[in-house]
């Protein structure tokens, strides 16, 4: 037994000693030294993070990516992407291992405690994902004591148990996940923000999306660690620019173009969610 | 600050740590009883049955466990097979760790003496009772070093049932960092949680050394 309390001293001496060295601001100018900004992506999100047929990463927070490495560094190649997931983006970014998380991230107030947003780029509210086989689903509520997917870090999850509170929760780490486990039947139902559920559902005529209108919206914002004002206020000129220059729009078809209709104007947003 | 959130932290992990323990034991024992099992096939007299033994320990010690666990769990309802999150986790768990103890238990039969058969079956046993008042308690003993390794492989593989939602130790500690953003916190006090899981199944793989050898040089 000594001996592991030897250990146990040795290892905790140790993470004590490394965990005084924290790195301090001056993203931007890392940025510019290195001539390259890395960006955290999501790989499982369409239209706005995916894996195409053929492997390659696409997607809308991928060509905004770029855009901001052009205005910043003047080439829209000058971007590296790390995936993310929801559960891990934010301690990704907060462990230096990216510059910025452009990853479907709502700005909501508790993320706000530990991290800076940008100004809103889209606005998404919360849908319902079911088969055509399913009965009885139409609204939130319905969601009672029925077995529904979500996302572990994501909003809808949190949005499930706020309009739900009786439905059965399965966690997954990754939307593949949870939508695979609705078309298996091993949930009914699958609750997650509106743009992504309407790109599955364009996918698979199985599927439908319910709910209507979408539940909580709240914009979606690009992360920077607290404190880097430098990076945050070029992001936000950035952002600015690309509205001017018509490329926000151009790309806004682009990707969003045949289910524009069904999404909600920036208007409906809230500066940030607020979750129970 | 940082008190208050381990007293938030602590019991959440803890009644995750509880399914940890509860999966871990169950697919121990299963892990135990498939290992028995493909070690008498793999030095089985019969070479079908040796064929099935070792096809068996190849497929699941060659292969990566979280492909395993992926497959029990979404691939097979596709064929029409359809098992929880929990039965498919102690599944792909069991047949994994199984792979690796039948491997173990076959060291342990083939460095039973031959004299040993030899002299039991001078006695008039009978081939059932050789193997299990003989055999396999001297097998058992030599093993049960390297099974213990295996068993403490086990408790911390149960961690990648996470990815299927079951709602154990290392889920809730992903949950816990999602939702309060502390990675160190959080994973500081699952990685000492697992450390007591993994110390305390140790001591207790010990005693029952112990108590084995003892019971072999009384008996």
């Amino acid at each position: 037994m000594r001996k592991v309390g030897l250990t146990l001293f040795v290892i905790l001496s140790l993470v004590a000693v490394t965990a005084g060295s924290t790195v301090a601001g001056g993203t931007l100018d890392v940025i510019k030294q290195r001539g390259r900004i890395i960006v955290g992506v999501k790989a499982d999100f369409p239209p706005f993070g995916f894996i195409e047929e053929g492997g390659r990463h696409a997607g809308y927070d991928l060509d905004i990516a770029r855009e901001i490495a052009r205005l910043l560094l003047g080439s829209p190649d000058r971007v590296q992407f790390v995936t993310v997931t929801s559960a891990n983006r934010i301690p990704m970014l907060q462990t230096n291992q990216i510059d910025i998380v452009i990853a479907t991230m709502t700005i909501t107030s508790a993320r706000k405690e530990v991290i800076d947003f940008s100004v809103p780029y889209f606005c998404s509210g919360h849908l319902i994902l079911t088969r055509q086989d399913v009965a009885n689903i139409n609204r939130f509520a319905d969601l009672n004591g029925r077995r529904v997917a979500t996302v572990q870090g994501s909003t809808g999850d949190r949005v499930t148990l706020a309009l739900a509170p009786q439905a059965q929760r399965i966690t997954f780490g990754q939307n593949s996940e949870a939508l695979l486990a609705l078309k298996d039947g091993r949930v009914d139902a699958f609750v997650q923000d509106d743009v992504l559920l309407l790109a599955f559902a364009k996918q698979d005529r199985m599927l439908k999306v319910v709910g209507w209108p979408p539940q909580m919206p709240g914009p979606y914002g690009m992360g920077v660690r607290k404190g880097d004002r430098d990076l945050l206020a070029a992001v936000n000129v950035a952002l600015a620019q690309i509205r001017s220059q018509g490329i926000y729009e151009k790309l806004f078809a682009k990707w969003f173009g045949d289910v524009a209709k069904n999404l909600l104007p920036p208007s409906k947003c809230p500066a940030e969610l607020q979750l129970p | 600050m940082a008190f208050a959130f381990f007293l938030h932290a602590l019991p959440v992990l803890l009644r995750g740590a509880l399914l940890t323990l509860w999966i871990s034991v169950l697919a121990l024992a299963a892990a135990t009883i498939l290992g028995v099992i493909g070690a008498v096939l793999r030095t089985s007299r019969f070479r079908l049955l040796r064929a099935v033994g070792t096809t068996y320990v190849e497929v699941f010690r060659n292969t990566p466990l979280l492909i395993q666990i992926f497959f029990v769990f979404f691939g097979l309802p596709r064929v029409g097979i359809r098992f929880s999150g929990l039965v498919s986790g102690l599944l792909a768990l069991s047949l994994y760790t199984g792979a690796y103890n039948t491997e173990v238990f076959r060291a342990g039969l083939e460095a039973v003496p031959r004299g040993l058969h030899e002299a039991a079956a001078a006695l008039g046993l009978s081939a059932w009772q050789r193997f299990r008042l003989v055999v396999l308690p001297v097998a058992l003993r030599i093993v049960l070093p390297a099974l213990g390794n295996n068993f403490v492989a086990l408790v911390k593989n149960s961690s990648l049932a996470s990815t299927i939602g079951l709602v154990e130790l290392t889920f809730l500690a992903r949950d816990l960092e999602a939702w309060t953003f502390r990675s160190f916190e959080v994973y500081g006090l699952a990685t000492l949680i697992y450390l007591a899981l993994v110390v305390g199944l140790s001591l207790a793989l010990r005693r029952v050394e112990v108590r084995i050898t003892r019971h072999l040089r009384t008996g």
